[in-house]
């Protein structure tokens, strides 16, 4: 009893003795003082974004190249913009200014638009702040003069590092079309159009499984969405249409999506800076390139080219993903969505809600050995098939944040049949239910002297967990992924 | 004209189009074929070198048309021009030839390449093929003239930006190997003859075995080998052409080492050794003044060193200064970027650079302390051979102590790192400049004690089968910087990390306190973490026995642990390998039992292991009473490179502790 309490205070010594950081307290990287973002709709329909961003460096982690403060990079398509540096500095602790070099500005491609000469002519400015060091403030402000009024902007104003003051101004002059503006946050009255200010913004959380927080999400559109379309069919790809061909018509229109993700090169441009302009379905085809929409109208027309009836399904006006543009295709009366920027099997367009919720019943049997660990005790395993998609090791004691999971009705079935008799030495049979967070039972037992059978089924309520719901819930997963090992007898 | 000729030497020179019909069932399940690929090299007097390559890739999947879609040709316009003079394709479908450019002329983009970390303006030339079905064949004709690197010259007019930094020399590394299937490959170089070219082929694939009767009558035996290398004079010059046909991928054995060190290439050089090439390093530098101090950098030296304690301290001091305030990215200084070093003024106003730069930061600091101080070439993860080619691709810094001794110091490779070498680069050849010249050296083996890793635990097994335990992770030099990854993102996400290690072994622990050493002090004392916790019911009870795995054996801070993910699934290779660095790993746990026991017993088959290459040992030991067990086991793995003849005692080390790592111990009453 007495070697139980001194191992403890040792330990403390020990730590002290070393220097242990206890009680560390946890400073972020870095910290923005001013994020400002300026947009001023011209009389002429141009459009001028100022962006403004001061950041002070705190740890070493910000300052090394492993982070992504060291640089800057600025994406912008020389033909429908033009983009002016107008200062960028490093401001040491002891006041001196250090000024960006001019060989620290470099005009690059951008990755993005790789391996596609239609997309060659974008640009990326790589700034590379020089003279950083513990304490010192980044400054930086550029403006983007764009030709036209074609701006859609979804601005998570919430960072990897806190954010002191976040704010966005628009001297728009009526033309905003859309506006949607953060739970946190206030509006100032002055001489702009709009001007909103967050403070204090906490920097994001790293925690998996999160729910997307758009408390400091900021929304503002001055264009109708264009409508996407194709032509009816594409006969240079007649060819390779006819080659993948399957009887199946599910699988076939699979091919013909994963023909188009595989062997057409991706160029992850944002659409605005293309105008939100689309290349013909022949184009991307021809230069085996082309944005994630690029590739959706080049699907839509290949599917079309095999004799079925396809669409693009174009979003509604204002904010969404265009990566998530789907194709439409119906079969046998039925629309199914498919999209070759993503694996996911054809889903019938008005049956998502349903088919989100997981329902698996798997059965399985095998033919195996258990492992002998002394005389007649074995130990054996249960193969982890088909688990539910949750990295258990990744759930960690704490939570700040909501936790989101895939509702689930899971239900297993394995059959294990061993090829001589065992005994089951300690049958499991485990039901537990928490109101409001799901349920559990496992049952392994013994159904003839030569099989055992696991019987599992998980039942996750919703998909959206308070933190403070979210140890029950952690308690119900360790239950569930714990419970895979049995004791024997021969 | 010439170019004509070559080319129908080169169709000569291809087996008749019903061979490879039936060859091309030998390519299935490749994407491409290159039916050849032809390299001349002409080099000038000045070391200059116009290189022109004509090569001819069958399509042979759609994956093979999608890597093809685009011929795309990288240099740096300081030293190099390049030009896509000619590309067709040859149609299956139909007998005929698309034109894509005809003599440089078509769509060709001229572009700033992508980068990241280093900003030096490294640019591309990019055609794009088109749509491309399997069965065509692309051709393509290139033309490079200049080198890699830039560097410094004061009259650059016409070609002088293209000669080489080492002035009038010419090298080159060829790789006579292809992840896709090539058919034949052929490399020429055309050089004055008292350039005094040497070469070497390494990895030359081996033949048919061929036996002839002497004239005893004595049956022998030799291997031919398909890789040809021919020489012939022209006037004052001399044409060497090396070919190799039926190139086939190499199937690469688990952790291999790099593609060169074990496939066929060939190194040129014109450079007579070493030591021309350390003195010219040295002198390339000194002369642009790259160590050259500033007030600012004294000034930061003197601060740096006021406290320091000895020669040796003064050194660590100045490297892990560099080594955690230099960031690594690069910024061009134009005009001679590449081989010479930023002086020291940019570097200190910058705080940014490559490896080269934050050598050349530190040999400034360390000369301003008074410190004889080199730059130094070296080859991360892949070998330099005797050929004195440039076969570099990191920059160090070598210190010369006052007893004479030097010691290498690599500002790039320690951040966070408690080693002033890394000791992922042992076993690694390096080149330092200096003034009386120096030879080609190779790190030495780093002991695996410097590397150790020691998990001890003291735990309790409770009589309902909970564990209590206490575990102690402590580790030092490459070991201490795999512990840390742990620290090695957010602040705030530290205790998260931490909770994960333990995790990873079972889902079910629950911790009281997780204890560890404070990170930014890294450089005063090896990692340390001390983890309380509980798992319940971690033992099992059947008819009196109890059953478990001592914690610490189930490979906690796997991270550390890098062997451990090589795969040792086959019982034999024939590759060497390697892993990150030598290791020790230590693990001792004394568990509490709930009841007295008499025996122990235990089902794996464990073999001790004693071999220059790895040592393993494991022990447990009941005490008097058969209230405590002890667990002990120690991992010995002595290198990073490994020969294919260490494999057998490695994996059974490595076999040994993944057994002990999951088999149960079972003591009875």
């Amino acid at each position: 009893m007495k070697r139980q309490h001194i191992l403890p205070i040792f330990a403390f010594l020990l730590m002290v003795m070393l220097g242990t950081d206890t009680c560390a307290s946890l400073q972020p990287d870095a910290i923005y003082k001013l994020i400002r973002r300026t947009y001023t709709v011209n009389q002429d329909g141009s459009m001028d974004i100022q962006y403004r961003k001061e950041i002070t460096l705190l740890r070493n982690r910000a300052i090394t190249a492993y982070a992504d403060k060291g640089e800057t990079f600025i994406l912008y398509n020389p033909d429908c913009e033009q983009l002016t540096i107008n200062e960028s500095y490093t401001l040491l602790p002891n006041g001196t200014k250090v000024m960006t070099p001019s060989n620290a500005f470099v005009e690059q491609l951008p990755s993005e638009c790789e391996n596609c000469g239609r997309y060659n002519n974008i640009r990326e400015m790589a700034i590379i702040h020089t003279g950083l060091e513990y304490d010192c403030t980044i400054v930086l402000d550029y403006t983007i003069h764009r030709n036209t009024l074609l701006v859609s902007e979804q601005i998570d104003m919430q960072m990897d590092c806190p954010v002191e003051r976040y704010e966005i101004i628009c001297d728009h002059h009526g033309r905003m079309r859309k506006l949607s503006t953060p739970k946190d946050g206030y509006l100032v009255t002055d001489a702009h159009d709009f001007h909103w200010v967050s403070t204090n913004i906490p920097q994001a959380s790293l925690e998996p499984y999160k729910v997307k927080n758009t408390s400091y999400s900021l929304s503002m559109s001055f264009l109708s969405m264009p409508l996407y379309e194709t032509r009816p069919s594409l006969a240079v790809a007649s060819n390779i249409v006819a080659t993948l061909h399957n009887d199946d018509t599910l699988q076939y229109i699979v091919a013909l999506r994963d023909w188009v993700r595989d062997n057409i090169h991706t160029n992850n441009i944002p659409l605005s800076h293309l105008n939100f302009e689309s290349s013909a379905a022949i184009t991307t085809f021809q230069s085996g390139c082309g944005t994630p929409l690029d590739k959706t109208i080049l699907l839509c027309a290949m599917i079309r080219e095999a004799g079925f009836v396809a669409e693009i399904e174009n979003g509604s006006e204002g904010f969404y993903d265009i990566n998530k543009v789907n194709v439409l295709v119906t079969i046998d009366g039925m629309q199914y969505r498919i999209n070759p920027n993503n694996n996911n099997h054809p889903r019938v367009k008005d049956a998502a809600h349903e088919e989100v919720r997981s329902v698996q019943n798997i059965q399985s049997r095998y033919h195996t050995q258990p492992t002998l660990i002394y005389g007649n005790i074995y130990t054996y395993t249960f193969p982890k098939v088909s688990q539910p998609d949750i990295d258990i090791t990744k759930l960690t004691t704490k939570r700040s944040q909501p936790f989101t999971i895939r509702p689930l009705n899971y239900e297993r079935i394995q059959k294990i049949e061993f090829t001589d008799n065992y005994q089951l030495e300690s049958p499991i049979k485990i039901k537990k239910s928490i109101a409001d967070i799901g349920s559990l039972s496992i049952e392994i037992t013994q159904i003839s002297p030569n099989t055992i059978q696991e019987k599992r089924k998980l039942v996750i309520e919703k998909r959206a967990f308070e933190p403070s719901e979210y140890k029950k819930l952690r308690k119900l997963l360790i239950i569930w992924f714990s419970n895979d090992n049995i004791i024997l007898k021969k | 004209m010439k170019r004509i000729v070559l080319t129908l030497c080169l169709f000569a020179l291809l087996p008749s189009l019903q061979a490879q019909e039936m060859a091309l069932a030998k390519y299935k399940g490749y994407h491409q074929l290159t039916r050849f690929d032809s390299t001349s090299v002409v080099v000038e007097e000045s070391g200059l070198s116009h290189v022109s390559q004509h090569y001819r890739i069958d399509m042979l999947d759609f994956a093979g048309c999608r890597d093809n879609n685009v011929v795309k040709m990288d240099y740096d316009p300081q030293s190099a021009y390049v030009e896509i003079q000619r590309v067709l394709v040859h149609r299956m479908a139909e007998p005929i030839v698309d034109t894509i450019v005809w003599d440089g002329k078509g769509t060709i983009y001229n572009y700033v390449a992508p980068a990241r970390l280093i900003y030096w303006g490294a640019s591309q030339k990019m055609v794009e093929v088109g749509h491309l079905e399997p069965g065509d064949e692309l051709e393509v004709w290139t033309y490079r003239k200049g080198f890699t690197y830039a560097l410094l010259y004061d009259n650059p007019s016409d070609d002088s930006r293209y000669i080489p930094p080492m002035r009038g020399h010419f090298y080159d590394i060829v790789p006579f190997w292809s992840t896709q299937p090539v058919q034949l490959k052929v490399y020429s170089v055309n050089v004055p003859t008292h350039k005094n070219l040497q070469y070497q082929v390494y990895n030359a694939p081996k033949g048919e075995k061929i036996c002839t009767l002497d004239g005893n009558g004595k049956e022998q035996c030799g291997e031919t080998s398909p890789f040809c290398a021919e020489t012939r004079q022209e006037a004052d010059r001399t044409i060497y052409t090396f070919s190799l046909t039926d190139i086939m991928p190499l199937k690469l054995e688990p952790n291999a080492l790099a593609n060169n060190d074990i496939e066929c290439k060939l190194l040129l050089s014109t450079a007579p050794d070493w030591q021309s090439k350390s003195i010219w390093f040295y002198g390339v530098n000194e002369d642009f003044g790259s160590f050259k101090t500033t007030p600012e950098v004294t000034a930061k030296v003197q601060e740096l060193l006021r406290d320091a304690t000895s020669e040796q301290d003064s050194i660590a001091i100045l490297t892990h200064w560099v080594a955690d305030n230099i960031r690594y990215c690069g910024i061009s200084m134009g005009k001679g970027e590449g081989y010479t070093l930023h002086n020291a003024q940019m570097n200190f106003t910058d705080r940014c650079g490559v490896c080269k730069d934050k050598a050349g930061m530190l040999i400034t600091m360390l000369r301003a302390a008074g410190f004889q101080a080199y730059a130094a070439m070296t080859m991360a993860h892949e070998r330099i051979e005797n050929i004195p080619a440039d076969q570099f691709n990191h920059s160090v810094c070598a210190v010369v102590h006052r007893n004479g001794t030097i010691e290498m110091l690599d500002p790039t490779w320690v951040p966070n790192v408690r080693e002033l070498w890394s000791s992922a680069e042992q076993q690694q050849g390096y080149l330092i400049g200096m003034p009386q010249g120096s030879d080609l050296m190779y790190t030495p083996l780093s002991p695996a004690e410097n590397h150790y890793l020691k998990i001890d635990a003291k735990s309790k097994i409770k009589r309902n089968g909970d564990l209590i335990a206490t575990l102690t992770i402590t580790a030092e030099g490459q070991s201490d910087k795999a512990v840390r990854g742990v620290f090695s993102g957010r602040q705030s996400e530290w205790q998260s990390n931490l909770e994960r290690e333990l995790l990873k072994i079972d889902p079910r622990a629950k911790i009281e306190s997780i204890d560890y050493t404070d990170n930014d002090l890294y450089l005063e004392h090896p990692v340390t973490i001390i983890y309380n916790f509980t798992i319940p019911q971690y033992a099992t009870t059947v008819d009196s026995a109890l059953i478990f795995i001592p914690f610490s054996a189930r490979n906690i801070y796997a991270r550390a642990m890098s062997h451990l993910a090589i795969d040792i699934t086959e019982t034999y290779r024939t590759q060497p390998f390697a892993d990150q660095c030598s290791r020790f790993v230590q693990i001792n746990e004394s568990i509490r039992l709930p009841h007295a026991y008499k025996r122990m017993h235990y089902s794996a088959d464990i073999m001790g292991v004693v071999h220059p290459a790895a040592n393993y040992s494991c022990g447990f030991q009941l005490d008097e009473k058969g209230r405590t067990l002890i667990f002990s086991e120690n991992i010995m793995l002595n290198k990073r490179i490994y020969d294919a003849s260490d494999y057998p005692a490695f994996r059974c080390t490595v076999g040994n502790q993944k057994a002990v790592a999951t088999t149960p111990v079972v003591l009875t009453k």
